[in-house]
């Protein structure tokens, strides 16, 4: 790789590895697991950078990377083990946070964990990163119908939860 | 709800402590897999080349490259002759040509190849003659490793339809006591039938048939030189019961 080449994939290291570890954290609950992830998908991007760089497609490859890396690292473990185990998002949790804030955090996030991955990344795609079902279809690899019933699925699922029924939803986004 | 959905999911990423990758060790580390890919490639590219390159010289080998005029037996239809002395080079190879009623030839030059089939101990072909297609003039060839050439048994024409010979397996992976049979022969223009040949040891295989000629041929255990062992040639139409053709 030249050293421009070399420049601009710092440039975008240092710009979107926060935005990348963000959605593998949602995906994985694991905040070291989603440092390994992000880094196995920066090496990735890293050796198909000179490609990547003279064809576009950077940031879309970067996340369809992450997620992949993600997935793939939580399938790697015991297929026993719920995600994030007992410590999800729980481990760095501020003790001079308001009660409710925390609360809701650990309520959010155990719910995620409850979903299969799949239904869970749809939901971590579209409603986090923002992406269309088509997008989210994409870095899947998979159908859009397929986005659109599994996030569904997982919708219900939130709804029904037993931490979500009982909070007030109103009250969020404060 | 999805909006919520959202809210809730960046408060507990917010939370964290941001991410800060390590740039320099990323491109560091970044820059060894590179160099350690292409080193795995360029070493895997050099061994697959030197595979293709060995059996490309294996199998080249056994086509006659001298231009050599090749040494044709003197055959009759009912005797087994022995070919004069080969002179190919220890490793090299000489093809034998012979017309449909055994007469030599010098096809072995003729540049045209109708079909072949071929083994790791030589080719078996039919070649096309300058003078224009017909089964009359086409010839019947055999390549044979030079060191095996010498005591060449070429039965004398077709007999049946058939055009049977036998010839020396030799060369690597080459058995005791065996020997490779080749059958050349006909088939009616227009739509070609399948064709099977059923080789002295009992084994039936499926011959190539192109342009109204078929070809076979197959390592069987049969002592070189010796007796020339029998074929039984079928013919299969679609649509039609299977029938010999002729049998030798």
């Amino acid at each position: 790789m030249d050293s421009e080449a070399e420049h601009e994939y710092t440039a975008f290291v240092t710009h979107h590895a926060s935005a990348m570890w963000r959605t593998a954290y949602l995906l994985c609950g694991d905040r070291r697991r989603a440092e390994d992830a992000t880094q196995e998908a920066l090496l990735r991007l890293y050796r198909r950078w000179p490609k990547l760089y003279r064809k576009g497609g950077i940031v879309a490859y970067a996340r369809k990377v992450v997620v992949s890396a993600t997935l793939d690292g939580l399938r790697r473990r015991s297929s026993s083990e719920l995600v994030g185990g007992d410590t999800y998002f729980t481990a760095e949790a501020d003790p001079t946070d308001h009660v409710g804030r925390a609360e809701r955090r650990l309520l959010i996030t155990q719910a995620l964990a409850e979903l299969p991955e799949r239904q869970r990344a749809c939901v971590v795609l579209r409603y986090f990163d923002d992406l269309s079902v088509d997008e989210t279809a994409d870095v899947l690899g998979c159908r859009p119908g397929t986005v659109k019933s599994q996030t569904m699925r997982a919708l219900d699922k939130l709804r029904l939860h037993p931490a979500l029924a009982d909070f007030d939803l109103a009250e969020l986004g404060g | 709800m999805t909006n919520q959905l959202k809210d809730l999911m960046t408060e507990a990423v917010d939370a964290q402590a941001p991410y800060v990758p390590d740039v320099e060790t990323l491109v560091r580390t970044g820059r060894k897999q590179v160099r350690r890919r292409r080193a795995a490639t360029a070493i895997a590219t050099a061994a697959a080349v030197a595979v293709i390159a060995g059996a490309t010289t294996i199998a080249v080998g056994t086509i006659d490259r001298s231009g050599k005029l090749p040494v044709a037996p003197a055959v009759t239809p009912t005797t087994r002759v022995t070919a004069p002395e080969l002179s190919a080079p220890p490793g090299g190879s000489t093809g034998l040509c012979t017309t449909a009623d055994g007469s030599p030839s010098d096809g072995w030059l003729w540049p045209k190849v109708v079909l072949y089939t071929q083994d790791t101990f030589g080719m078996s072909m039919v070649r096309r003659s300058p003078e224009g297609s017909t089964p009359d003039a086409d010839v019947f060839c055999t390549t044979e490793w030079g060191n095996g050439a010498k005591h060449s048994v070429v039965p004398g024409g077709a007999k049946n339809g058939i055009v049977l010979r036998k010839g020396a397996a030799e060369g690597r992976g080459a058995q005791p006591g065996s020997s490779v049979t080749s059958v050349f022969g006909t088939v009616p223009r227009g739509t070609p039938p399948h064709v099977t040949v059923e080789t002295a040891d009992g084994y039936v295989g499926v011959a190539k048939v192109k342009d109204g000629y078929f070809v076979y041929r197959r390592v069987e255990h049969s002592p070189w030189p010796g007796p020339v062992p029998h074929a039984i040639v079928r013919f299969k139409y679609a649509g039609k019961a299977e029938y010999i053709a002729a049998s030798r």
